[in-house]
């Protein structure tokens, strides 16, 4: 009798009386406070999540995961097409936004050569040295910046520590978007869900001059329309690096989730990299967006079940049948291009060879690249857009094609 | 007094009381299951808050959630799912461990489809849906819950 008193006791009070919070009070954290540990103190929730990026494990669908090996594992076509670049010597698989600086140490890719644009999407320390120096911390050493930089990636990176609302930090992104006539410190909170993650997921080249940090966006989003830019040398700038094999003048794509995203269906229909990304939890009833950036498919049922009503393993079959077709695609473009480089190189190699069909070669290999790298370098393995991403990689395949033919054409004979 | 009187006197007031105590169990019984019926007690629910409110601004807001979510069947099955149903709510209403979005179940589905048809067979009669195996909220999946997407997260207090 006492037992059963004290449940419905219990039960009244957790279910009619003292019902979670919906609501949490606003904290007083200084500008210039970086520490996330100082944030969580007022937002346990939300940091408790991101916390949790620091986990190091694969991916439910087999494809991305935050365990650093080497991509080239997978596909060794990567140390081929990257000849000549760091990226054929350390490219590996990237981890949680905590390692951001870490990685930035670790990689074999930085070099006392390394310039300080290398850091703008890697910290929140950023916002202080943009401030103090503008775009001059560009060009300067990476390693003359290495002492002002304290915190990788967090909260104040995307939130105004007075208000709490989003915010963007990185400068390349605001002049892109101030570009196609968009304010970001006006733009709506919905399109702020995106604009935080797109502001560093993105396609960017530094300027030859200043190295600074340019998004090619001029002429729209998709694969084609930035090859189009880069086309016209944007401000000299005409290579990423020179490749060894085929001596094409190469371009490496840099994780562009936000613009195969931005032309996809969820994005054209208004979803947010939130709401997949960083869906609304639960912990002890209340509701709080998780900070735990990571792939939808650990928790399908906040992220997809919001709007889709299919059983989760259903979703999670649709998810892999699409990443195992683009990778299959992404494999053979990749293989095709290497094979391209070799026979280009050989074709270069040739005496007599003809020199106005070998730059062709040269610039469909540079094309074809670009479609592949422009996927491969992509987070999602297509599912951010699978129809725009497989006929990205169809392009691919056949402009690799075409370089290999054109090569053996101005050589003569059949590499 | 007789043995005999004592007796029945006795039984007599037991009786009375056992009906009177018995109509008072039924009254509170029958109240009560009313009264969990009624939206606003669902909506009492910190869980339920969401597809409370999207129900409220639906086009079937007539409806109490019972009309949809109790299965069409006689009173004993209906007493049974609904005494099952709650009894899942309130453990985990408690327990504080129920997630932000909410699907149906596929035993909850046919609940609800059935009930569709209880105001809307004469539409679906002329159709080959009426033929079986249709599922109505295959299509009309927000017509009362919304988009399911949860607006707003953690608010702040100002």
């Amino acid at each position: 009798m006492g037992i059963a008193l004290i449940i419905a006791c219990v039960i009244l009070v957790r279910v009619f009386l003292l019902q979670p919070s919906d609501t949490v009070k606003l904290a007083s954290i200084s500008d210039t406070e970086y520490d996330p540990a100082v944030w969580g103190k007022y937002y346990p929730l939300e940091y408790q999540s991101y916390l949790k990026n620091k986990e190091m494990a694969p991916s439910p669908t087999g494809f991305g995961g935050s365990i650093k090996e080497q991509k080239s594992v997978k596909e060794p076509e990567i140390l081929v097409n990257f000849k000549g670049m760091a990226f054929s010597k350390d490219y590996t698989e990237d981890r949680g936004h905590p390692y951001s600086m870490d990685d930035l140490k670790e990689t074999k890719r930085v070099t006392p050569a390394t310039v300080g644009s290398c850091m703008t999407c890697k910290t929140a320390n950023l916002r202080d040295i943009y401030k103090d120096m503008g775009w001059g911390y560009a060009k300067k050493p990476l390693a003359e910046l290495m002492p002002l930089i304290k915190h990788p990636i967090v909260c104040a990176n995307c939130h105004d520590p007075k208000t709490m609302k989003l915010r963007v930090s990185n400068p390349a992104f605001m002049e892109a978007m101030q570009k196609q006539g968009v304010d970001v410190t006006k733009a709506s909170r919905e399109d702020m869900r995106s604009y935080v993650c797109g502001q560093c997921h993105a396609e960017y080249y530094f300027k030859p001059d200043d190295k600074r940090v340019t998004f090619p966006w001029n002429k729209g989003l998709k694969p084609q329309d930035m090859y189009a830019y880069y086309q016209e040398i944007p401000f000299g700038f005409d290579m990423d690096w020179l490749h060894l094999d085929s001596q094409a003048k190469m371009l490496k794509a840099q994780h562009p989730d936000f613009e195969l995203f931005s032309e996809g269906v969820h994005g054209k229909s208004g979803v947010s990299c939130a709401d997949c990304h960083m869906p609304y939890m639960r912990e002890g009833g209340r509701k709080y967006s998780s900070h735990w950036v990571t792939s939808p498919m650990k928790h399908i049922q906040a992220s997809c079940r919001t709007c889709h009503t299919q059983k989760e393993k259903w979703l999670s079959e649709r998810v892999r049948a699409t990443q195992n077709n683009v990778f299959q695609l992404q494999r053979i473009a990749g293989q095709t291009i290497a094979r391209a480089h070799d026979v280009i190189g050989k074709a270069g190699a040739t005496p007599d060879v003809n020199q106005t069909q070998l730059s062709q070669a040269r610039e469909l290999v540079r094309n074809a690249q670009w479609f592949w790298d422009f996927i491969a370098a992509e987070n999602s393995m297509g599912f951010h857009n699978p129809d725009q991403t497989l006929n990205t990689l169809g392009q691919s395949i056949d402009l690799a094609h075409q370089a290999i033919a054109t090569a053996n054409r101005a050589a003569g004979k059949q590499y | 007094m007789h043995p005999d009187n004592i007796k029945k006197s006795t039984v007599f007031k037991i009786l009375m009381s056992g009906i009177a105590i018995g109509i008072i169990v039924a009254a509170i019984a029958v109240g009560a299951y009313h009264q969990s019926g009624d939206a606003r007690f669902c909506g009492s629910c910190h869980s339920m808050k969401a597809v409370h409110q999207q129900w409220k601004t639906s086009n079937h807001h007539q409806y109490t959630c019972t009309e949809c979510h109790l299965p069409d069947t006689h009173i004993i099955g209906q007493v049974a799912y609904k005494t099952q149903a709650g009894l899942n709510d309130l453990i985990h209403e408690t327990a504080r461990d129920y997630p932000v979005a909410f699907g149906l179940s596929d035993h909850a589905r046919q609940i609800v489809n059935g009930n569709c048809l209880r105001c809307h067979a004469s539409t679906v009669a002329p159709t080959p849906m009426a033929q079986g195996g249709a599922d109505c909220i295959k299509c009309h999946r927000y017509l009362v819950h919304g988009r399911g997407k949860d607006q707003g997260g953690m608010k702040i207090e100002k």
